[in-house]
């Protein structure tokens, strides 16, 4: 936006009547284009107020356990899944066998395994996973995106992260910006992040975190908007991962140090803030910059802070869910100490309109890594532990059914 | 002079760490807790955070691997998990006993780090120690 210094001269009484006739079509020209430009996000960091007063509500809960058998062990940590009808196809990448195992949550069993070793290589590995439909699977990996069918046949690959100097890499980085298809604009959405500056540097968190690739042109865009202005206040070591939810045309972001919630509309750039902080909320504690360079205290810091996580739409129950993990002391009075697994995991719920409904803690069997929503409930991981039958060759969830 | 003796204490990876290991008591508790007989003599332990991102890297184990090839010294091996690449490099080394911590002993002890962690012990005492990443990987290496 161009900024016109306007002379003191113009300002006399004698030139009045002009300057107020330009400045009325200045700044209704003005918006316009602004318009096309970044997005009207506040100048520095706001902490938006909650909206508790779903809580005093009685939103019902059912509990139930879902298994879901397969061939092997599932050992992953990439999924995907997608709803279609009552069906829910859940993909994931089992690390072990080196195949993209496809199972059915109705069904409660594997129904195809796609063996993809040609494809996916220690050299270029698999950084996430959108699941279309069966002929239309896409990868993303370290230095291609690829399109494949069950067979597996490659629909099509397009390089990324290959150029000699790139500003930015395209990465699934901390697991909270896996690639989507967005089917109103034919584009894939992609996290990003900055290779120029440092975790620890200002310029880092300017940068946007969300790429495009319109499948139509094959061009890379990206969508207007940087990490939350709560990074450029203080500096937080690890606790920097991002999580995006896509529902239609809006992106919605969380970071861990922040409460609020961002809802980018990709298409006009528009900003909404919500507000989002639990009632568990403590502040989190900054650091100082002398160990930027120290893993081990960035490391202790991030297992002590309290982390706000990943976002779902329940489109079944109008409900959105996000996981916070409550800070924690380093030393326990009996002389142990807490590690990452020791976190308390409490999952809040809220309404379309981003009211506070309900915040439950959850059993630390649960894992907040592997969740998703589908006709039945909101399924989240049990470890294999408490697999009371000990089958090894299944995955286990249990379902969290909310009702109003 | 003493500022310069310390100076060259601190840098130099072969003599006696000039900081106290911050978590020296919980290394003996858990040595007793997974029942891991450290003798009087020297012992080399090394704790291999298997389970972290950046941790137990290539360099790490090529180190591990190709310094202590011929040394006849007592050697721990602590893994957060069980990986058979590492086992597969480590278990050709003399006079070496393999731990994996199943029980997640080193998290409730403190011992879980981001970095992989080198002790020398001698006489039940820790003569040294060092994180292992690629500065001190680099400077070891030298100092071989």
């Amino acid at each position: 936006m161009t900024c016109l210094k306007v002379k003191a001269s113009i300002l006399n009484r004698k030139n009045m009547k002009s300057f107020l006739r330009f400045s009325v079509v200045f700044f209704l020209i003005v918006p316009f284009f602004s318009k096309c430009q970044t997005p009207q996000t506040p100048l520095s960091y706001e902490e938006k107020k909650i909206n508790n007063s779903g809580l005093e509500g009685s939103l019902k809960l059912e509990k139930i356990e879902w298994e879901i058998n397969v061939n092997d062990t599932p050992v992953f940590r990439h999924f995907a899944v997608k709803n279609i009808g009552d069906e829910t196809i859940f993909v994931y990448f089992n690390n072990a066998t080196k195949k993209l195992n496809l199972t059915s949550v109705l069904q409660h069993k594997l129904i195809k395994e796609i063996d993809v070793n040609s494809i996916i290589t220690k050299d270029n590995n698999l950084e996430s996973v959108y699941f279309h439909n069966f002929d239309s699977i896409f990868l993303q990996q370290m230095y291609n995106i690829n399109l494949i069918d069950t067979c597996p046949t490659q629909a099509f690959k397009v390089p990324i992260n290959q150029s000699k100097n790139p500003k930015m890499m395209l990465n699934n980085l901390g697991y909270g910006l896996p690639m989507i298809y967005d089917s109103l604009a034919n584009q894939l959405l992609l996290g990003q992040y900055s290779l120029r500056y440092a975790f620890y540097d200002k310029k880092y968190f300017r940068q946007n975190i969300e790429a495009t690739f319109n499948l139509s042109t094959q061009q890379f865009d990206e969508t207007p908007f940087p990490y939350s202005k709560k990074y450029l206040e203080a500096y937080y070591g690890f606790a920097i991962s991002a999580h995006r939810l896509v529902k239609d045309n809006y992106s919605i972001f969380t970071f861990q140090a922040d409460p609020n919630i961002y809802v980018v509309n990709r298409c006009t750039g528009e900003v909404s803030v919500k507000a989002g902080k639990s009632a568990f909320h403590t502040a989190i504690q900054e650091m100082s910059l002398k160990y930027k360079n120290d893993s081990n205290k960035k490391m202790a810091h991030l297992t002590l802070s309290p982390l706000y996580l990943e976002l779902f739409w329940d489109k079944y129950r109008k409900l959105y869910y996000r996981f916070f993990l409550k800070e924690q002391p380093d030393c326990n009075p009996d002389g142990t100490y807490n590690a990452w697994r020791n976190k308390k995991k409490i999952l809040m719920v809220f309404n379309e309109d981003f009211t506070l409904l309900k915040e439950i803690e959850l059993e630390d069997y649960l894992s907040h890594h592997y969740a998703f929503v589908a006709p039945q409930g909101f399924f989240i991981k049990a470890d294999n532990s408490k697999q009371t039958n000990q089958n090894l060759k299944s995955i286990l969830f249990e379902v969290l059914k909310f009702e109003k | 002079m003493f500022l310069t003796l310390l100076l060259t204490s601190a840098c130099h990876p072969n003599t006696k760490s000039v900081a106290q290991f911050e978590r020296q008591t919980e290394l003996f508790k858990y040595f007793d807790c997974a029942n891991i007989k450290v003798d009087e003599n020297i012992n080399h332990v090394f704790i291999f955070q298997t389970n972290k991102c950046g941790a137990c890297t290539d360099e790490v184990l090529d180190y591990v691997g190709e310094s202590y090839k011929s040394n006849e010294e007592n050697k721990i091996f602590i893994l957060c998990s069980k990986n058979n690449l590492i086992l597969n490099t480590l278990k050709p080394l003399k006079n070496s006993k393999i731990h994996i911590d199943s029980n997640f002993d080193l998290e409730r002890y403190g011992l879980s780090y981001a970095t992989d962690l080198y002790v020398k012990l001698n006489n039940h005492k820790i003569e040294y120690w060092a994180f292992l990443d690629h500065k001190t990987v680099s400077s070891l290496l030298k100092s071989n």
